[in-house]
């Protein structure tokens, strides 16, 4: 079975290497990366040379965010729609197996892409004679995380809608609108208190806040240190429970988008 | 090694959720070394059988049972298993050479790159080796699914459309090919609108409309050979025999049919009166007689 997984994930990354698409995203963020370096190359000083290191690395981690976001959905989604995925499943190559390969790809991916940021940001730093701060790491580690709770929500979205459907939800129906909606509820059941329907609002936007997946879960508990970039070991503490959150959404993920994919009618 | 039992699916399809029945209480067995060729009009409901056969659609109603459990996708039993699509739905990014590679490697093949050489040599795709799916002609693609079926020797073979777009020389080929595995023991279930291909190599026939099973049978029965005849034309008999049946007579000249079995005890008479036959054409009903005729039978509208 270990070799049918490599097998699968050999095949994902020539997937994602032969891939216009992704190749397109990929050089536009190199450019538009490039360009800000160079330009703070030219006209930086020795402390805003520090801000642009850190607004490299959240330009960065944003874009590797959504990228790594897209990945599972992007190869779920054409494999369903072009119905390869016949040729593998009628092999004794499980749907766990194959499913199995498309999310440690794009975590593989994940991996790579968010140790190219840390490292090109301590580059940076250390080129331009700034200290490496560990809170560099922390936030590229925060990042991965989040990218790949994205990468498993969208993953299983993919399974159970067209992926456009599936795009649009995770962007217009995530826990952040829920938690200002709920906010905006609250705020006016206490205003206005009459209309009885007020509260089952409120307790169906609290429900869905606490069912849809947090893409940068414990955010407040660190703000300081992504803002001085200076981590504590408390920060890195915080760092492990969003590993074991992300660690849980991905195989919750993972085993509802097996329990749907199984049930799908493939032909 | 292979049952469905009353298996009835059932679709939605099109903005209204129309809804559709694809099969319609199919029940059907395959036993070990048979030669089953599903057949019927487009939409009478073929691939969606061979889908259900290899779980990959569930049964809205029913059950299937592939080496006596039911088809569970991926499962071990697919070792055995080699499934040729009937659309090249393949991995079109990946080159020729690379998706025969997986393909074989998922079914457990242990392959080297001399032996997929040699496959893709022996389907005269040895030049196109490197150019990506998406790039190769329908026949190609087609030749790339054969090529995955040949390395893991399967014991059941489910073949949609195997002859579709294929050049006349690898679909001899391919012919030698399914027949060999036939002989040394495979069983195999293959879809085709190709009758002359499975009067040639199937030994039983299932004929399917709009979802239903209207016959299956063994193709010699399918075929009736005991209506076999031949038609002959023969000059200067005066008394003819018994199994001889007069079509017309022109002069001297007489127009007949007769049963194939009296074949030899009519060249004893030829040869006795010393006879003149001008013509004798043995004639067949074809499979495609028969299946219009069961068709005709279901649809006599039509």
């Amino acid at each position: 079975m270990l070799d049918r997984l490599w097998v699968n994930i050999a095949v994902q990354m020539k997937f994602y290497r032969r891939n216009r698409l992704l190749l397109v995203v990929g050089l536009l963020f190199l450019l538009l990366s490039a360009i800000s370096i160079i330009f703070s190359f030219v006209f930086g000083s020795t402390t805003g040379r520090f801000e642009i290191v850190r607004s490299v690395l959240t330009q960065a981690g944003t874009f590797a965010f959504l990228f790594v976001g897209g990945l599972s959905l992007f190869s779920i989604s054409a494999h369903l729609r072009n119905r390869s995925l016949k040729m593998v499943l009628t092999k004794p190559c499980p749907p766990e197996i194959w499913l199995g390969s498309v999310y440690l790809s794009a975590t593989l991916i994940a991996g790579a892409l968010f140790a190219v940021i840390a490292g090109g940001t301590a580059l940076l730093c250390w080129i331009w004679g700034i200290p490496i701060q560990s809170g560099f790491f922390l936030v590229a580690l925060r990042g991965l995380s989040g990218a790949l709770v994205a990468s498993f929500y969208l993953g299983f979205l993919s399974v159970v809608m067209h992926p456009v459907m599936a795009v649009l939800l995770a962007v217009l129906l995530n826990e952040g609108v829920f938690y200002g909606l709920r906010f905006a509820l609250l705020t006016a059941i206490r205003t206005t208190g009459g209309n009885p329907l007020l509260p089952v609002f409120e307790k169906a936007t609290y429900l869905l806040y606490m069912t849809l997946p947090v893409f940068d879960p414990y955010a407040e508990k660190v703000a300081a240190a992504e803002a001085s970039l200076r981590a504590t070991p408390a920060d890195w503490r915080v760092l492990l429970q969003a590993g074991g959150y992300t660690l849980t959404v991905g195989a919750l993920f993972y085993c509802l988008s097996l329990f749907f994919l199984k049930r799908k009618n493939l032909m | 090694m292979l049952a469905a039992e009353d298996v009835t699916v059932r679709f939605r399809k099109g903005f209204r959720r129309r809804p559709i029945v694809a099969l319609d209480h199919l029940s059907l067995r395959v036993q070990e070394g048979d030669f089953l060729a599903l057949l019927g009009e487009n939409g009478a409901g073929k691939s969606t059988a061979m889908y259900c056969f290899l779980g990959l659609i569930h049964p809205t109603q029913g059950r299937v049972l592939l080496f006596g459990q039911r088809p569970e996708l991926g499962g071990r039993s697919y070792g055995r298993i080699a499934y040729l699509p009937e659309e090249p739905h393949y991995h079109l990014y990946l080159t020729v050479e690379e998706a025969v590679t997986y393909y074989a490697r998922l079914s457990g093949a242990r392959v080297t790159t001399a032996e997929v050489g040699s496959v893709l040599e022996r389907l005269g795709l040895a030049e196109f080796r490197h150019l990506r799916l998406s790039k190769c002609s329908k026949g190609m693609k087609q030749k790339v699914g054969i090529a995955q079926c040949l390395f893991h020797q399967p014991v059941l073979l489910f073949l949609d459309e195997p002859m579709r777009g294929l050049d006349p020389i690898i679909v001899r080929e391919f012919r030698e090919i399914l027949a060999n595995l036939h002989r040394e023991g495979a069983t195999i279930i293959m879809n085709s609108h190709m009758l002359s291909e499975v009067e040639a190599l199937a030994s039983r026939v299932a004929i399917l409309d709009r979802g239903r099973l209207v016959a299956h049978d063994t193709l010699t029965n399918l075929l009736r050979t005991e209506q076999d005849h031949y038609s002959l034309e023969l000059a200067g008999a005066d008394a003819l025999p018994p199994y001889l049946t007069i079509q017309s007579r022109n002069g001297g000249t007489v127009q007949a049919t007769m049963p194939v079995g009296s074949f030899d005890d009519f060249m004893s008479y030829v040869r006795e009166r010393q006879l003149k036959v001008s013509s004798c054409v043995l004639t067949r009903r074809s499979l495609e007689d028969s299946f219009l005729s069961v068709l005709r039978k279901e649809k006599p509208d039509a």
